[in-house]
């Protein structure tokens, strides 16, 4: 088999189980309207007047009449055009709601896992490189930070860097490239503190191992200069498991710009729907749930289909030996 | 299908490293963590006995009272005293995680062994259905539960048992297939025993301390999880004392200076949580030490 | 002007307890000329040869000289010793396949010395590696480069190290078991490549191995070390037809040996010999001759005082009774 068709049966394989997938993810959480307890129409209509012209339109976006796969398979078809079905809470398109919020939540998400990787990997290499002090000190420090949850850190940081030392705000999305920054700046650090510490101690023990392996003592035999055996073979070889975790870290980090967003009081997608689960305003929830569940699935696909490039070793087929 | 569920199973952990990873595994670091743990357990027994005050008891006159012999940690927002708040707290901080952990941990349990036993159709149903829980995170799955039933512990708790699960059922999974293959099993079974009962007597008790030390670590997560959920409104509803709660009660009240009330309960849940993950290693590496000798 | 000059060279792990990884070892290598050093694992043959390079093990104590090309390594660190990896002396590993990074292309390994050391253009350090590959036997070089290390068999990978040893042009060659990893016709070719290279380019080469009669087929000198001391040193056909310390008598007792290879073999009965007893360990630390516990010819001055390493003319032996067993090795 040739390499080019030893990928595409590869990538091949990973859509088709990311579509099926996506598929039975769909499907739960669009049916979680009939998991609710009542029927689908007064819980999707808790709170509000229950006119019958309500009723009927509720009834209608939701194709209630008709059986479960129908419901579902409208459902589907209209999502997959944009068509979110419309907030209870806010009487307009999902879609329009979700695009006006989608991009601070890009932003914040973006900007965490920048710090997040330059931070997690410089402290990990750090502890990897300089044994003693310097990795005991890395080492206690990402112990707390892993087990310091974003809304303790919004505490915290709020504490030190907005009330005491007044050098970042704690409201607000901020307009323009480096105001936005700036007011992102603290949520997304409140974002990253609890992964950085995983991220440096899955970079510290994957370089620890790299450095203890034959081929890094032959490049230094080599007279390889030792920055360049750290940069090409230790850190290069360690990037495979950086690259799994931080797939893994910025997926599940969308679910979390929920606290992060309602604490610094930023207008995005997590905020969005702390305010729909409030409102009781199903449609919207339902809908940055699905969001939140492809973005996962869609990186950790990513990352699968990155690795191979990575780690040559991995995904292809092509490892026909040379007699 | 993702990276999660291709990679091989093992302790979902975060790991220690260096001179910690030694103390936490035999010493006193290890000792230090679980006494923690077990002076919280008891607060939050005895809250009632201990607590200087009424923790739902409103003073204005205490609002936001500094630190001082009345009120050893100060006053909060409503002037209520925070320290009898921290300690009450503690009940409905540990309470959900509890149920969390020992539901996550039977199921998961339950499903690994009998995926592992029956295999076929049965191992292929149960670890699709795993990945596909694999794919919402635990807080998506408790924030969506508020959705459907409404604040408050019982719904998040149960989606977050659900989103646990994973984690111990893939890891039993593994585990019983592989003792499944020795032939000691095979052994028994020839002589007719039945598969619950070989299951019962040989299988579980050689991959209790593996889903031990997940479960404490997973109880450490939970905890996080629970707390973040009140700190958005979603669990604990106020005015019970939840460290969460509380969080969410004072920050106002932070961001005009006034520390105590909103630092003090973050405290608690970072200390808690590294006493969790410290134990949980502790156990994690004396299982990989006596796998090893 | 002789490319390797060791003298009094000794290695003591930390801690005291054990006996020195190697304990005074003396050895020349002259341009051109290959040299064997033979012995069983563990017996400091590994760590002698390293020496070179400066690769000694962590924290250990090293005291004596090694001198690469008349610079001292013993103490060099830094700039210098990387210098003097990079230019001077250069290594080949037992196993290629641990020592080349699986997840770079084997045209990266290859350039890499000279391109960081030299500062080489990509250009022409690629036209060096292709002409090397070519030398080495590698059909089709352009393409092997761009392939990854797990795309090659052993042999392979081994005479990419050896073009990669070559690629600095290095006066003194290690080779650490270079064979011992690979099938046996493959052993052949690597051995002939290594040869038929030193040769074109007049460099002296150490060819550190546990199999003596391969290192008396091809070296010039042969020296038999046993628990971190040489034990003898001659020319290879020698010590060959006339081993004086009574390990390598064991050594080529135990060699099952072809009489027609070489012509002059010891051997001609087939029966094997094996060596009684256990090699040395390192905590093991006897007063005597280290080898005297296995000795069939020890006697009561061997387990008491070691004995010195006696030169005559070319030959070098450590025995208190190696004047006697002259011509009694049959």
């Amino acid at each position: 088999m040739s390499a080019v068709a030893g990928v595409s049966r590869f990538v091949a394989g990973r859509l088709v189980s990311l579509v099926l997938t996506l598929l039975a993810t769909s499907f739960l959480v669009f049916s979680a309207i009939h998991v609710a307890p009542g029927d689908p129409e007064s819980f999707l209509l808790r709170g509000r007047g229950v006119s019958p012209e309500a009723l009927a339109a509720v009834r209608t976006q939701y194709h209630l009449d008709e059986p479960l796969p129908v419901q579902y398979w409208r459902w589907l078809s209209g999502v997959l055009t944009g068509d979110f079905g419309r907030s209870l809470q806010f009487r307009q398109d999902v879609g329009g709601l979700l695009a006006a919020r989608l991009p601070t939540t890009l932003w914040l998400v973006g900007y965490a896992t920048v710090l997040i990787v330059v931070a997690g990997v410089l402290f990990g290499a750090l502890a990897a490189l300089r044994p003693g002090p310097v990795d005991t000190t890395i080492m206690v420090g990402s112990t707390v930070a892993a087990a310091t949850p974003s809304f303790v850190a919004v505490i915290g940081l709020s504490a030190v860097f907005a009330v005491t030392l007044d050098l970042f705000p704690t409201f607000g999305n901020g307009e323009g490239f480096a105001d936005r920054l700036w007011h992102l700046t603290l949520p997304a650090v409140a974002l990253a503190l609890s992964t950085v510490g995983l991220l440096a101690r899955v970079t510290r023990s994957a370089m620890l191992a790299e450095l203890g392996r034959e081929h890094v003592e032959v490049a230094r035999a080599r007279g390889i200069p030792p920055g360049t055996v750290v940069r090409r073979h230790v850190l290069r070889n360690a990037l495979g498991p950086i690259t799994v975790l931080t797939g893994l870290i910025v997926a599940g980090m969308f679910v979390l710009t929920a606290i992060v967003e309602t604490a610094f009081g930023l207008s995005g997608l997590g905020s969005l729907l702390v305010q729909a689960v409030t409102a009781k305003d199903f449609p919207v929830v339902q809908a940055i749930s699905l969001l939140v569940v492809v973005a996962f699935m869609v990186i950790n696909l990513l990352v699968d289909l990155v690795h191979p490039l990575i780690d040559p070793r991995m995904g292809r087929h092509d490892s026909r030996v040379l007699p | 299908m993702t990276a999660v569920n291709t990679a091989a199973p093992e302790l979902v952990r975060r790991r220690l490293g260096g001179r910690l990873r030694g103390a936490a595994a035999g010493g006193w670091l290890y000792l230090v963590a679980a006494g923690l743990l077990a002076i919280v357990v008891l607060v939050a027994v005895l809250a009632d006995v201990v607590a200087p005050a009424d923790p739902l008891a409103v003073s204005l006159s205490d609002t936001l009272a500094p630190a001082g012999p009345d009120h050893l940690l100060g006053g909060d927002q409503s002037g209520r005293d925070t320290l009898s708040r921290l300690l009450h707290g503690a009940r409905s901080s540990l309470l959900g995680p509890l149920a969390v952990v020992v539901a996550s941990t039977a199921t998961g349990i339950l499903l690994g062994v009998w995926a592992a036993w029956r295999g076929g159709l049965v191992d292929w149903l149960v670890s699709r259905s795993m990945e596909l829980v694999f794919a919402f995170p635990g807080l998506l799955l408790a924030i969506l539960a508020v959705a459907l039933v409404g604040p408050g512990l019982t719904a998040p708790v149960i989606a977050m048992a659900i989103a646990y699960t994973p984690y111990i059922a893939r890891l039993v999974r593994a585990a019983a297939s592989q003792e499944a293959a020795k032939p000691y099993i095979a052994a028994y079974r020839v002589q007719g025993f039945s598969g619950l009962a070989v299951n019962a007597r040989h299988l579980l008790p050689n991959i209790f301390p593996v889903v031990l030390a997940q479960t404490t670590l997973n109880f450490g997560y939970a905890l996080m999880d629970l707390a973040a959920l009140s700190y958005l409104g979603f669990g604990v509803q106020p005015p019970s004392p939840d460290w969460g709660t509380m969080i969410k009660e004072n920050q106002a009240a932070m961001l005009e200076g006034a520390f105590l009330p909103s630092v003090a309960p973050g405290v608690c849940i970072v200390v808690v949580v590294v006493a969790f993950t410290i134990v949980g290693e502790g156990i994690a590496d004396r299982v990989a030490r006596r796998e090893a000798a | 002007m002789n490319v390797l000059e060791v003298d009094g060279l000794t290695v003591v792990l930390p801690g005291g307890s054990h006996r020195p990884l190697v304990d005074g070892i003396a050895l020349r290598i002259g341009a051109g000329e290959v040299v064997g050093l033979v012995g069983e694992s563990g017996s400091g043959k590994s760590v002698t040869a390293r020496s070179a390079l400066g690769l000694f093990p962590a924290r250990s104590r090293v005291t004596g000289s090694v001198r690469v090309a008349g610079t001292e390594v013993v103490g060099l660190a830094g700039e210098a010793l990387r210098r003097l990896r990079a230019e001077q002396a250069a290594m080949i590993f037992q196993d290629p396949r641990a020592s080349i990074n699986p997840l770079r292309r084997v045209g990266d390994f290859l350039t890499e010395a000279v391109r960081t050391n030299r500062g080489w253009a990509r250009a022409r350090s690629r036209d060096r590696v292709v002409e090397l590959l070519g030398e080495v036997g590698i059909a089709d070089p352009g393409a092997a480069m761009r392939r990854y290390p797990h795309q090659f068999s052993g042999g392979m990978l081994q005479r990419v190290m050896i073009a990669a040893a070559l690629a600095v042009d290095p006066m003194l060659l290690l080779a650490d078991e270079p064979t011992t990893a690979l099938d046996v016709s493959t052993q052949a070719e690597i051995v002939a490549i290594l040869l038929r290279l030193q040769a074109e380019r007049g460099m002296g080469m150490l060819f550190v191995t546990h199999d003596l009669e391969l290192a008396a087929s091809i070296c010039h000198r042969i020296a038999v070390m046993y628990a971190g001391r040489i034990v003898e040193e001659q020319p290879a056909d020698r010590l060959f037809r006339a081993p004086r310390h009574p390990y390598t008598q064991g050594l080529l007792a135990a060699t099952p040996t072809l009489p027609s290879a070489t012509g002059g073999a010891v051997q001609a009965s087939g029966r094997l010999v094996p060596i009684s007893g256990r090699p040395l360990s390192l905590t093991d630390t006897p007063p005597g001759c280290a080898f005297a516990p296995r000795c069939p010819r020890a006697i009561a001055l061997c387990t008491a005082t070691a004995p010195d390493l006696h030169s005559s003319g070319a030959e070098r032996v450590a025995c208190h009774r190696a004047d006697e067993s002259v011509g009694a090795g049959g």
